[in-house]
């Protein structure tokens, strides 16, 4: 089933074109990763999914639904954290959450709810101090609030904007896994951006590039590993004869590096040995060579940019 | 819609800052309450006391009056937080329309402001009859009581055009400080309007034409004919509540041919005023964006 799909979804601000005929889909079970820079539309199609923004052109469906008053409705299985998290400042996380219930309709076994939630995101102490207001929480904490009142509702469409804005390192690794639970065990769906590309990778199933309001890319994780195992890396005693060697051989595709020689993906590693060994040189180390998702999106864009 | 009115007032009862407001106007209450019971009878004849708690009754309707304007300030920053915060979000991504989450917001404006006001006259006329201040509108009237529900019922509509226009403003006006400005301007505004265009219009029409020491009865026949034509335009009813009810043209008796048509003007404006206010508002909100 298609959670959500938009066709030529445009949004402009006067001048701006925020958005750019994005047409893209995010399926049942998919972790989609929505990578962009500041600025590139991210932030506007989230809003727009959601309700706060209307597009200026263009469709979008969602749960296969694009009937604008069926859609609204079909909402309640959306929770989202955009931008910042949604939370009254004035109010203790307890009194947040319990205005959440009160919108959801959830009035059996509230404070059980409440407690539960807030153990899942790790803010089980604020039971405890329950009438600190949030204006004084950290922002990691903030983050993790909003997060509890998006989960509260059991969605099945999880939406979060920059998740990881104010988590420490171990904030970080708890989102990623509680993320990967509500996916795996839960089957949410989940739409992520994120700044933080080492992190989304750890994460995303599948992935959509956006630049300068444009959808450059869509690529599920499998095929973007594909695309990224780029080159073996042979790690030798001396990597100029060990170069020079390869060339006399006749290997194509080598490059010269400080450890070794790197060797385009498809070249026999066995071969390379054998001829690397026979002219008296110590293999030390073979290494697969991988670009990162952060590499390869610095790339795209580029290309984007130069096309 | 039920669970999101439910939201609502249950974020009014949540909110300190709503009850510091009804805090408030009750003070302010008992503070006039008590200038005008501590008026010694030796220094002012009784029923001039009942003419300043009338009085101060009477000009608490209007919309520049401190208890309106706190109650209006009240409501205009409980719904620029709910925007400030985000919290609005949660409402659109629980699957509401923008028109539910408009009207919901109407109407818990509206019960907030009734009950200010409310309370801020029934302390007034609750410790006035306590303490033998007589509160009448026209004692020549044989039904003096609904004369003056009549009289506070018309009040109160007023007042419930200012708060759809104040959550009007608050919706659209996305910045808690803007919409505060904009409340309070146009609370002030809307008087002021109304006295200047009230003055340049009698000074043309009338003033101007007329000797009023030969053509006395004409310019007061011409005076006459202005306000049963401006008694069609809020700004001069809301005008009428700021001024003294030794007014002239002020209307006291509604029971009189005179008073039903006053009636009758004021109900078909305001409903009118009301329905384009707050449909036109919920249409305009249904199609911008939020923060």
């Amino acid at each position: 089933m298609t959670i959500l799909e938009t066709n030529n979804l445009c949004k402009y601000y006067r001048k701006t074109h925020a958005l750019e005929h994005v047409s893209m889909s995010i399926n049942e079970g998919d972790i989609y990763g929505f990578v962009g820079k500041n600025g590139a539309g991210k932030t506007t199609l989230i809003r727009i999914i959601t309700g706060v923004a209307e597009p200026t052109r263009g469709a979008y469906s969602l749960f296969g639904e694009s009937n604008p008053r069926k859609r609204t409705r079909l909402r309640a299985k959306i929770a989202a954290v955009v931008e910042n998290p949604a939370l009254n400042l004035g109010l203790s996380a307890y009194d947040n959450l319990d205005l959440q219930c009160v919108l959801l309709g959830i009035n059996k076994d509230r404070k059980k709810v409440i407690a539960a939630i807030l153990e899942k995101v790790g803010l089980a102490s604020l039971l405890i101090s329950k009438r600190k207001k949030v204006k004084n929480f950290s922002l990691g904490m903030k983050q993790r609030l909003g997060i509890a009142m998006a989960l509260i509702s059991n969605p099945d469409f999880l939406v979060l904007d920059e998740p990881n804005n104010g988590l420490d390192p171990e904030g970080i690794r708890d989102m990623r896994e509680l993320l990967l639970k509500l996916n795996r065990e839960e089957g949410i769906t989940i739409l992520i951006s994120s700044h933080i590309l080492s992190e989304l990778s750890k994460l995303a199933t599948r992935y959509g590039f956006i630049d300068k309001g444009k959808l450059i890319k869509e690529i599920t994780a499998e095929e973007l590993n594909r695309a990224n195992r780029k080159a073996t890396l042979f790690k030798v005693n001396e990597p100029s004869k060990a170069y020079d060697t390869l060339i006399a051989a006749g290997f194509k595709g080598i490059e010269r590096v400080d450890a070794g020689v790197l060797i385009a993906n498809g070249t026999s590693v066995s071969k390379v040995i054998t001829a690397l060994t026979a002219s008296g040189l110590d293999v030390l180390a073979v290494q697969e060579q991988n670009e990162d998702l952060e590499q390869y999106f610095m790339e795209m864009i580029g290309g984007a940019h130069h096309g | 819609m039920a669970k999101l009115i439910r939201l609502e007032f249950a974020r009014l009862l949540k909110d300190k800052m709503i009850l510091a407001v009804l805090i408030i106007i009750a003070v302010i209450a008992i503070v006039n309450w008590a200038f005008v019971a501590g008026i010694d009878a030796e220094w002012m004849e009784p029923e001039y006391r009942d003419m300043i708690l009338r009085d101060t009754i009477s000009s608490s309707f209007q919309l520049s009056s401190t208890p309106y304007i706190i109650v209006a300030l009240g409501t205009i920053v409980f719904i620029a937080k709910d925007i400030n915060h985000g919290t609005i979000r949660n409402k659109l991504i629980a699957g509401y329309s923008k028109l539910e989450i408009y009207f919901s917001t109407l109407l818990t404006a509206a019960v907030f402001t009734l009950v200010g006001m409310l309370l801020f006259h029934g302390i007034l006329i609750g410790f006035g009859a306590i303490s033998g201040i007589a509160v009448y509108i026209d004692t020549s009237v044989a039904n003096d009581g609904n004369n003056l529900l009549i009289y506070c019922a018309i009040g109160y509509l007023l007042i419930m055009v200012a708060a759809s226009m104040i959550v009007f403003i608050g919706l659209m006006v996305k910045n808690m400080a803007g919409a505060i400005i904009l409340t309070i301007v146009f609370l002030t505004f809307v008087l002021v309007l109304a006295l200047l265009l009230e003055g340049l219009l009698e000074f043309q029409l009338i003033y101007a034409r007329y000797d009023l020491f030969t053509q006395a009865q004409e310019a007061e026949d011409a005076r006459r004919r202005l306000h049963e034509v401006l008694d069609y335009f809020y700004i001069f009813q809301a005008l009428k509540y700021s001024t003294s009810l030794f007014n002239p043209t002020d209307i006291t008796n509604f029971y009189s041919t005179e008073g039903q048509a006053y009636l009758a003007k004021v109900l078909s404006t305001n409903a009118g005023l009301l329905a384009l206010l707050n449909v036109g508002g919920a249409f305009l909100f249904s199609r911008t964006d939020l923060k």
